[in-house]
C-alpha cells in the first residue's frame, strides 16, 4: 500500500529531517509511527501526501508516486495534529466541504454526514459553528471530515493528543471499525497507551532515521519499555561517537 | 470548475458569518457623494473623477476581503488539509478570488449609479457616459487586487505586514496604469488586454507560491 525507498529530505541544505527511510506498509495495517518531537513524523506524512518533494528516493502509495500528486480523489485522507477544521462553518458544512473536495456524490453527502456525526456523538450539535465546540469535539469532527470520503489510506497526525477519555474511547472504536472495513491507517502519536491498544505494526523514528519497524509484539511487557530500550540504544551510540 | 465552485461555496459560508462587517463595507459605494461639493480646483481632472473613485472602491473592497482568504486558512491551520485533498492550487486561488471580486464589482456598479444620480442633478459635474470599458474595468481591477492580496499573504511571514505590502503593490500598479494612460493615451482595448494579462499573471504567481507553501512558511 505505502512504500518508502531510501528517502532523504531536508528543509535546508544542512540538516536532514528524513535520513534514508525505507518502509513498507501493507494494506489493512494500523501502523503507528513513534518518535520524539521533531523526529520527522509530520514531515513523513507531508512527503506521503506529496506536499513536500523528497531530495532523493521514491515514495509510492497504491502504485501512485506521491511527488506527482495524481492520486485519485479520496484515496488518501489526512487529519492534521492542529485539528484543521473551519471554525466559522458548522459541523455539517465542514463535512459537506470535505466531501465535495473528495467528489463524494451529492445524494450521499447528507446521509453519510449524519451517520458519521451520530457515531462520533456530534449529531445534536451539528448545526452549530464548530468554533464554539470543545477541543475533543473538534478533534472528533476532524476525524469525521477525514472519514467522509471512505479513504483507502487514512493518515492521522497525533489523533489522541489533548482530548478527554470519552473522546479517546470513541476515536479508538471508530478507528478499529473502519480498519475492519479495509482502510489502512497510519498514525503518529506520543500516546503509547493508545498505540498499544490500536496498532498492529509500529515504526520508531529518531532524528529522521527509522530505527525500528515491525509487528507490535504483544508479548512485550509494555510498549513504553520497548520504545525507551530502542531509543536509548541510539542515544548511547551517538554519545559514544 | 466543480472544485472552483466548492471553494467559492465555502468562502460564501465563511463570509456569511462576517455579514455585519460586510454591511459596513457596503457604505463605501456612497463615496462618490463627495462630488456634491465644489471640486473645480481639484488636482485630478474632473472628467477622471468617476473612474478614479470607482477604481478605488473596487480595488479597496476586493483587496481587503481577499486578505482573509489565505490568512484565515493559515490561522486555522486548514491550508495543509486543503492542499492534501488534491485540488489544484490554481483552482484554490481562483475560488478564493471570485467572492472578493464579486463583492468589489457589485460595490463599483452601485458607485456608478450614485455618480449617475449626482451627475444628473449637479451643474458642475458632467453627465457620465457609461460604456463597456467603464463597466468592465472595475471587475478586472477587483480581481487583480484580490489576487495581489492572496499572493502577498502566501509569501508574507507576518500577517501584520501583509496588508501593508499588498496595499503598496496594488496602488503602485494602479498609479503606473494611470501614468501610462495619461502619457501615451493608450486605447481602451490595450488597457483591457493589459488587465487580463495582469490577472492571469497574478493567478499563476499565487498558484505556484501555494504549491511551495510547505517550504515557505509553517502551515
Amino acid at each position: 500500500m505505502v512504500k518508502f525507498e531510501n528517502v532523504f529530505f531536508s528543509y535546508n541544505k544542512r540538516d536532514l529531517v528524513i535520513n534514508n527511510m525505507s518502509l513498507n506498509i501493507a494494506q489493512g495495517q494500523i501502523h503507528g509511527i513513534l518518535g520524539h518531537n521533531g523526529a520527522g513524523k509530520t514531515t513523513t506524512f507531508r512527503l506521503l501526501l506529496g506536499l513536500l518533494k523528497p531530495k532523493s528516493g521514491l515514495i509510492q502509495c497504491d502504485g501512485f508516486v506521491s511527488e506527482d500528486r495524481n492520486f485519485p480523489r479520496g484515496l488518501i485522507s489526512y487529519m492534521p495534529e492542529t485539528i484543521g477544521i473551519y471554525e466559522k462553518l458548522t459541523g455539517f458544512q465542514n463535512l459537506e466541504f470535505r466531501a465535495r473536495t473528495a467528489r463524494v456524490s451529492h445524494s450521499q453527502i447528507r446521509p453519510k454526514s449524519k451517520e458519521l456525526l451520530k457515531s462520533l456523538g456530534l449529531l445534536n450539535r451539528a448545526h452549530e459553528m464548530a468554533g464554539y465546540w470543545s477541543n475533543g469535539m473538534k478533534k472528533r469532527l476532524s476525524l469525521a471530515c477525514a472519514l467522509i470520503c471512505q479513504p483507502k489510506l487514512l493518515l492521522l497526525d497525533e489523533p489522541t493528543s489533548g482530548i478527554d477519555p470519552e473522546s479517546l474511547s470513541i476515536i479508538r472504536q471508530i478507528l478499529k471499525k473502519i480498519n475492519n472495513q479495509g482502510t489502512t491507517i497510519i498514525l503518529s502519536s506520543h500516546d503509547l497507551n493508545s498505540v498499544e491498544k490500536i496498532c498492529t505494526h509500529i515504526s520508531i523514528l529518531q532524528y529522521g532515521k527509522l530505527i525500528y519497524t515491525g509487528i507490535l509484539d504483544r508479548n512485550i511487557s509494555s510498549l513504553e519499555e520497548f520504545y525507551l530500550k530502542h531509543t536509548k540504544k541510539i542515544v548511547k551510540k551517538i554519545f559514544m561517537k | 470548475m466543480r472544485d472552483i465552485l466548492t471553494i467559492v461555496l465555502k468562502e460564501i459560508w465563511e463570509l456569511k458569518h462576517s455579514i455585519k462587517k460586510l454591511y459596513l463595507l457596503f457604505i463605501l459605494f456612497l463615496l462618490p457623494i463627495i462630488f456634491i461639493f465644489d471640486n473645480s480646483r481639484s488636482l485630478i481632472p474632473i472628467s477622471l473623477f468617476p473612474l478614479f473613485f470607482v477604481c478605488i472602491i473596487a480595488v479597496g473592497t476586493s483587496g481587503q476581503i481577499a486578505y482573509n482568504a489565505i490568512l484565515g486558512e493559515k490561522r486555522s491551520k486548514t491550508l495543509e488539509v486543503l492542499l492534501s485533498t488534491g485540488i489544484a492550487p490554481y483552482t484554490i486561488i481562483i475560488g478564493k478570488i471570485i467572492p472578493a471580486t464579486t463583492i468589489g464589482y457589485i460595490l463599483s456598479v452601485l458607485a456608478y449609479i450614485v455618480i449617475f444620480i449626482i451627475a444628473s442633478f449637479s451643474k458642475t459635474f458632467p453627465l457620465l457616459n457609461i460604456n463597456w470599458f467603464l463597466l468592465i474595468i472595475p471587475f478586472f481591477l477587483s480581481y487583480f487586487a484580490g489576487g495581489i492580496s492572496i499572493a502577498v499573504t502566501i509569501w508574507a511571514p507576518d500577517e501584520k505586514i501583509a496588508p501593508m505590502i499588498g496595499t503598496l503593490i496594488i496602488f503602485s500598479s494602479l498609479g503606473i496604469l494611470w501614468y501610462i494612460n495619461s502619457i501615451f493615451i493608450v486605447s481602451n482595448f490595450i488597457i483591457f488586454m493589459f488587465l487580463i494579462f495582469s490577472c492571469a499573471l497574478i493567478t499563476w504567481l499565487a498558484a505556484i507560491s501555494l504549491k511551495r507553501i510547505p517550504l515557505i512558511t509553517k502551515i
